[in-house]
């Protein structure tokens, strides 16, 4: 008798648990012409849902390259490099990344600075990553024709939902700080030399002191 | 006795909850955890746009494993953010072809699927920048030739480019991918999609890539 409601009790739970999952798993279909929102009620979102994901970086060529390779693509695309002459004193440069296909350098070229020799080029919160997205005036004029936003549009889209502003000497808007996003991280994008810095560090604080060292960047 | 038999179905479903975490704790690691297997190309330019033409193929898919054909912004290298539209068949589509669309971004990680494309018709999937009540938004059509199969917009936060990518992926190699055919590959202006003018091939053994233009690959293998 135990055992038969030991194992009736271990079916029953088998099936809620089972039915419960069955349901959270799938949603159905939806109409066209719907806002994420919609999107969202209809289907909801699976969490935590499975990642099909891109592939990452080093797939698309990502890897590590020499401060002589770096120099070489510097000089051919006549970009003066604006690293900050201030980083937090217990960070070191581990690791320069870039794109590399058939020789040749793309961006984002990617400096790591790390407290414990981690050479690894996504962002973290113990780790200060500063990347070179790109020429400012192409990619401000991709931005601009692609969804009529201007380089400039964006940094004042962040600064209206509580972005720090980020503005040269003579005050011009050149970039702007976004406080601890996801897994804390906070997040700026600089306009410097026609060149688009993007930095990641935990702070928006020491990340605004990284920028002001910046060559001519101000806070 | 009754209290003994209360306590004995009890601690049987007690045990039976716990199993069943354990089975699915463990299952969403080696979700997480699987290795990935790509054919396909890259576009090493942070366009705000990609589109492309994919045949539907329907392979078998194993138990726990994932297939899934698309097309890609890689908004943020560094933060692993991202904006994707294809097809896929998998555990959470019940092993059927479904639509999906995948962003991961300051928003999260969001997953929707809509209804299943037919094996044999070729989709052409688009993604643009855009804005949508003055927020910078994804978006996302799929289309079989004019008639449109799908329109709709994801929030995108940010919305920023680093390359582009158009591939085939699965979880094992023991799903085949014969007859995978991307086409027209294109990149997003502002004004119009011209045809991708240069792309690095990509694939992982035993799959096999044909590159047939910039813009066009066929791949097979696997199974």
């Amino acid at each position: 008798m135990n055992i038969r409601l030991a194992v009736s009790g271990f079916i029953l739970v088998l099936i809620i648990v089972s039915l419960a999952i069955a349901i959270s798993k799938w949603g159905g279909s939806i109409d066209l012409k719907t806002s994420e929102s919609y999107v969202t009620r209809q289907l909801g979102v699976i969490t935590p849902p499975p990642t099909i994901g891109p592939a990452p970086f080093e797939k698309a060529g990502g890897r590590i390259i020499t401060e002589e390779q770096l120099n070489a693509f510097l000089e051919r695309n006549n970009i003066k490099l604006c690293l900050p002459s201030w980083i937090p004193a217990n960070l070191s440069l581990t690791a320069i990344w870039a794109l590399v296909y058939d020789g040749t350098i793309h961006f984002p070229v990617v400096f790591v600075f790390s407290p414990d020799g981690d050479t690894y080029y996504r962002a973290s919160r113990n780790k200060l990553i500063v990347a070179l997205k790109g020429f400012s005036a192409t990619l401000s004029e991709r931005r601009e024709n692609a969804f009529g936003m201007s380089t400039v549009d964006l940094f004042r889209y962040y600064i209206q939902r509580g972005g720090i502003s980020v503005y040269d000497r003579s005050g011009n808007l050149i970039g702007v700080i976004i406080q601890g996003g996801r897994k804390g991280i906070s997040w700026a994008i600089v306009d410097i030399g026609g060149v688009e810095y993007h930095l990641y560090y935990r702070d928006a604080d020491t990340l605004k002191a990284i920028i002001k060292s910046m060559c001519s960047g101000t806070v | 006795m009754t209290s003994k038999r209360r306590s004995s179905a009890t601690f049987a479903s007690i045990t039976a909850v716990i199993i069943i975490v354990l089975i699915l704790t463990i299952s969403a690691h080696q979700a997480l955890a699987q290795t990935r297997y790509y054919a396909g190309y890259f576009l090493l330019y942070g366009y705000y746009g990609v589109s492309g033409k994919i045949y539907t193929i329907d392979p078998d898919v194993p138990s726990g494993e994932i297939f899934a054909q698309w097309v890609t912004i890689l908004i943020d290298s560094q933060k692993y953010y991202w904006v994707q539209v294809g097809y896929t068949k998998m555990y959470y589509t019940n092993y059927e072809l479904k639509f999906y669309i995948e962003v991961n971004d300051s928003l999260g990680h969001r997953l929707w699927f809509f209804d299943a494309p037919v094996p044999g018709v070729t989709y052409t999937y688009t993604i643009t920048a855009g804005t949508n009540n003055g927020h910078p938004v994804w978006y996302v059509t799929i289309k079989e030739g004019s008639s449109e199969v799908l329109n709709t917009w994801v929030y995108g936060d940010p919305v920023s480019s680093d390359y582009l990518e158009a591939l085939s992926e699965t979880s094992t190699t023991s799903i085949s991918i014969d007859g995978t055919h991307f086409s027209n590959l294109a990149y997003w202006t502002g004004r119009g999609f011209p045809l991708w003018f240069t792309h690095l091939p990509y694939y992982d053994s035993p799959y096999r890539l044909n590159e047939i233009s910039d813009y066009e690959f066929t791949a097979r293998g696997g199974g």
